[in-house]
């Protein structure tokens, strides 16, 4: 509780800070304070919060947009985007896209490979998320993303608490929970 | 994602194989430009010349080869006598290394080839030297469905035409690569994506769109070739989309619809035209004589959930036509109603002189579907001659998906995919290749997401079963198969047929072979390191035969990636 609320505290002056688009605060001073919750040098140090550091323009604004307009549900990030325009969202996600994406040292196992193979040929995962799992575009990059965050985001998927893409949601539905959890391990170690 | 590459070209030695001088020189800057015109003014693809394609034994200068979309290319000095001796005589890395799809297109000497992400590059066609390299830059939001793939460039008068993934169509300057104007096609937050080649005739840049994964409204557009204003539109998905309520397939098989379900669906909700999908993935084929082109289009929106679009979904599934300088509608005619299984129509029409059903030589219309059959119908009305017998097992056909997912053969991507199919047109042949690929169909109900994907449902691969492909020649005067060829892996990319008597075509695990065009033999082999998932083109420069091929792999069914075209001659 005391943790969301001092994220909740960090969201609300994110949230101000992204509202002030009329004042001459520049993107990197607006965006400075996001870096308490998605990490100082692009890795969040909890790691059930997403990397956002090089992932894709399109799918940043998509995920902001989708925030809120009440898509995607996130109590953290809602006050945050509240008051953004379409182009403060263009504008962080631009920003965020720019930036290197972290090396969080994580690597999948072997093991988790070898068993990662038959899931990902079912779910034709990389027709959408690409050879790698870089992601493209309005499609996120996976490889190198907190294991933890994408196990959660995936099982959120699942069960509609993530309500914002349906393919996902109908894909998954027929995947176990150590599925989705082997697959989250294997593609953030690519 | 990007790799930077140098360029490396082989001259063909002496020697057999690759021990061949090689030269490497470094990455041209974007900006750098040459002149591309190695033949003075030749290189400009006048409409005299793509009309007289089928018989040019020099150019490759469409798509599929030739206005009727045959890839049947007329120069038989590669053929079945010395293909064993066809060597690589350039080859030429591309700075992007992922599906590689284009079909080399060469106007005098110059050759254009695409990459994914939309990359144009013009390249010495007798040696793969750089000649200028253009790179689209795409905008914030794309929104596509099996890969960011193009497929090549139209060329028409002093310009080379692209479309692009952010929906756009480009004129550059072909002599440059610098971009003369663009235009914006249609909304890609909404879905729509190209990553079609455009076609080029009689002053009109024609061309369709993605996005039947999306929820989109499918349309073939035409532009004026000079400035880029739209002439027609005309919609795949007409605002009464319900058609006849068909109960059975082209084939006369029954796919199990409701029709009572639906008949109450569509009095309760209305037509489902705004959101139906419906996209043209592919050129269509023009028949200058009667001045009307044919192209198929592809599936509804949502693929696999019906009950929210009840009707036959007009026109989706179907082959149809349009007046060339109109866009308005001729004829049509659906091969699968109401599909909820994304057996869809991709692959591009073919204009052939077939026989009739009472035996007369007639303008028919040849389209390999994903169902595996060869769809042959008469060009005058659209109406169907005959299908062909299935190229691939078919199984369990039309079981209607479920949440828990149903198995049927063959699976989501066919039998033909968006592969183009070849025609031999001596021996009254066509040639497909095909996948085998089980999958079992599983429904979910959701609502239109605004421009994401939705396929109301999932296709899954069954990764406990062997997949395959084959390459299949068919008599389509008869229907019948005439031979078969297995390949170790599901096919995808296209086909050449030659007048030497050869058929061209390439593998997911790097293979690029000729077979006899009338046995299925294998005559030659070579193995480009990355999946051979692109049409082949060929060409002729000072009288050399070449065949030119893209190895770059394909995004779709994840095969290896390369960024390589190689154009192979005959050895001296």
């Amino acid at each position: 509780m005391q943790q969301f609320l001092k994220l909740l505290t960090v969201s609300l002056v994110c949230g101000l800070s992204a509202n002030s688009a009329a004042s001459a605060e520049t993107i990197e001073e607006k965006a400075a304070l996001c870096a308490a919750c998605h990490g100082e040098a692009g890795i969040p140090a909890d790691p059930k919060f997403p990397n956002i550091w090089g992932q894709h323009t399109g799918y940043l604004f998509i995920q902001l947009k989708d925030m809120k307009e009440g898509r995607r549900k996130n109590e953290v990030m809602a006050p945050i985007v509240a008051e953004m325009s379409k182009d403060d969202m263009l504008a962080f996600a631009e920003y965020f896209a720019a930036k290197e994406w972290p090396r969080t040292g994580y690597s999948a196992s072997a093991e988790d490979a070898a068993k990662a193979n038959p899931i990902e040929v079912a779910g034709q995962c990389t027709a959408c998320h690409l050879e790698g799992y870089i992601g493209d575009s309005a499609v996120p990059r996976l490889a190198g993303q907190n294991p933890d965050y994408l196990t959660k985001t995936t099982k959120d998927f699942k069960t509609k608490e993530r309500g914002n893409n349906a393919f996902m949601t109908d894909m998954l539905a027929s995947f176990s929970d150590a599925d989705i959890a082997l697959m989250s391990r294997f593609t953030a170690g690519q | 994602m990007f790799k930077k590459a140098g360029k490396v070209f082989f001259l063909v030695g002496a020697a057999a194989g690759f021990a061949a001088s090689i030269f490497v020189a470094p990455a041209a800057s974007a900006d750098e430009v040459k002149n591309a015109t190695k033949f003075g003014d030749l290189s400009l693809a006048s409409q005299d010349l793509l009309s007289r394609a089928a018989g040019d034994g020099n150019n490759f200068l469409h798509t599929n080869g030739n206005y009727w979309q045959s890839r049947f290319y007329p120069n038989r000095q590669i053929n079945t006598s010395n293909v064993n001796k066809l060597r690589p005589a350039w080859m030429f890395q591309m700075e992007v290394r992922e599906s590689l799809e284009t079909s080399p297109i060469v106007v005098n000497g110059v050759m254009y080839v695409t990459t994914s992400f939309d990359h144009v590059y013009a390249l010495d066609a007798r040696t793969g030297e750089e000649l200028w390299h253009y790179k689209h830059k795409l905008g914030a939001v794309t929104t596509f469905c099996c890969g960011p793939n193009n497929r090549g460039v139209a060329v028409y008068g002093d310009k080379v035409y692209l479309s692009t993934l952010d929906a756009k169509l480009v004129a550059l300057d072909a002599k440059t690569g610098k971009s003369a104007w663009e235009v914006q096609i249609a909304e890609p937050d909404k879905g729509y994506s190209e990553t079609m080649a455009p076609t080029a005739v009689n002053g009109k840049i024609l061309i369709g769109t993605n996005g039947g994964e999306y929820g989109i409204r499918g349309f073939v557009k035409a532009y004026d070739a000079k400035d880029g204003k739209l002439l027609w539109t005309f919609n795949t998905i007409p605002e009464d989309s319900k058609g006849v309520w068909a109960v059975n397939d082209a084939t006369g098989r029954d796919m199990h619809r409701d029709i009572a379900a639906e008949k109450a669906a569509y009095q309760k909700n209305g037509d489902p035209y705004k959101t139906l999908g419906g996209g043209v993935w592919q050129n269509p084929a023009v028949d200058l004589a009667t001045n009307r082109i044919y192209f198929v289009v592809g599936n509804p929106s949502p693929d696999l959930d019906g009950s929210i679009r009840p009707g036959d979904n007009l026109y989706t599934d179907s082959l149809v036509s349009v007046d060339l300088d109109t866009g308005k509608y001729a004829c049509h005619f659906q091969y699968v109603a109401h599909d909820v299984w994304d057996l869809d129509a991709v692959s591009p029409a073919i204009i052939a002189m077939v026989k009739n059903d009472k035996g007369e030589m007639v303008k028919g219309v040849l389209h390999g579907g994903k169902t595996g059959h060869v769809y042959v119908n008469d060009a005058k009305d659209c109406s169907l001659i005959r299908f062909s017998e299935a190229m691939v097992p078919q199984e369990n056909m039309w079981v209607l998906p479920t949440k828990d997912g149903a198995r049927m053969l063959p699976g989501a991507n066919g039998g033909v995919e968006w592969s183009p199919m070849a025609i031999n047109p001596n021996m009254n042949l066509v040639y497909a290749i095909n996948l085998h690929q089980p999958m079992t169909y599983h429904v979910q109900n959701s609502a239109y997401p605004g421009g994401k994907l939705w396929l109301g449902g999932a296709f899954k691969v069954i990764p406990t079963e062997e997949q395959w492909g084959n390459v299949t020649a068919v008599d389509y005067n008869t229907g019948m198969i005439r031979w078969q060829v297995k390949t170790p892996q599901p096919m995808i990319g296209g086909i050449l047929a030659t007048a030497g008597g050869l058929v061209f075509t390439g593998e997911g695990n790097g293979q690029f072979k000729a077979y006899d065009a009338e046995t299925g033999s294998t005559l030659w082999n070579f193995q480009a390191g990355a999946g051979v998932n692109a049409p082949p083109s060929s060409y002729s420069v000072e009288g050399k035969q070449y065949v030119v091929v893209g190895a770059g792999g394909n995004t779709q069914l994840n095969y290896k990636r390369g960024n390589t075209i190689i154009s192979f001659s005959l050895a001296e």
